[in-house]
């Protein structure tokens, strides 16, 4: 299904960048996935409370969620790379941490600061079949940094992954999230 | 009427947590499950239970094209249920 679809212009200045919040889990929790024209409307977990809530320490908006393109050889693969960060070190963290880079993949859903929520882990072909994310799905690489005194400590998640697709959207909210 | 099952595959599952129709979630596997959220700075240990899944929200499930990584429906038509109109076909012989 190759073609170029028409893109308008975007009216309006309020095109806000950034991402304030994400709900994350082991990839193997996933049992299936609901699409509908490319959005991913459900999840059908194999447990109950496995997505973690993280909400970021974000007042220098630093946190972001960005996918970039690559063309090797004849295929375009989509690198992604999400930056999540919060205040301060305690050991409550640290086990957090070491817990988190302990799955060997996760799905991240992150809600951008203009209302999109897209799930990073999750390949969703135009037919909308769907498959967790190929070559290389997401992994949680955190940072422990105490800084200088100028500045203050920070724990830092980063969430690379390399796609087939562009991540998809999802519509479900908050509220829907955590009732799983 | 159809009726609706969760596919043989998933038979020996305990849990699969979906959300129904009303964004509230069910257990796709039948029974009832205790939801036990820990205490946090602002509020106590709580818990509360996730119903079984009706035959509305399995049909819910089923026509929202639910499938696996592999790409099996994880929902299926329990064939085993005559519906009403084959019961009645087959009655009026």
């Amino acid at each position: 299904m190759a073609e170029i679809v028409d893109i308008a212009s975007t009216s309006g200045c309020d095109a806000v960048g950034g991402v304030y919040l994400a709900y994350a889990t082991d990839a193997s929790n996933i049992t299936a996935v609901t699409v509908t024209s490319g959005v991913i409307t459900g999840f059908t977990m194999a447990g109950v409370g496995q997505w973690g809530k993280l909400e970021f320490d974000d007042e220098n908006n630093v946190a972001f969620f960005n996918e970039t393109g690559e063309l090797v050889g004849n295929t375009v693969r989509m690198n992604g790379e999400g930056l999540m960060q919060f205040s301060g070190i305690s050991q409550a963290k640290i086990t957090a941490a070491n817990q988190a880079k302990a799955c060997c993949s996760v799905v991240v859903i992150w809600f951008q600061n203009d209302g999109l929520k897209r799930v990073q882990g999750i390949d969703v072909a135009p037919d909308d079949s769907w498959s967790f994310s190929t070559p290389t799905g997401p992994r949680i690489v955190p940072n422990l940094n105490s800084d200088t005194g100028e500045n203050e400590a920070i724990m830092q998640y980063n969430v690379p992954h390399q796609g087939k697709y562009g991540s998809p959207t999802t519509s479900l909210d908050g509220a829907a999230i955590e009732a799983l | 009427m159809d009726k609706y099952k969760l596919h043989p595959r998933y038979g020996s599952r305990k849990h699969l947590i979906s959300n129904n129709e009303e964004g509230k979630a069910v257990n796709l596997c039948g029974s009832p499950v205790l939801k036990k959220y820990p205490a946090t700075l602002d509020t106590d240990e709580w818990e509360e239970t996730i119903p079984a899944a009706t035959q509305k929200d399995l049909e819910f499930i089923y026509k929202s094209n639910t499938k696996d990584a592999k790409g099996f429906p994880i929902v299926i038509i329990d064939e085993s249920e005559p519906t009403k109109a084959a019961a009645s076909a087959k009655g009026s012989k």
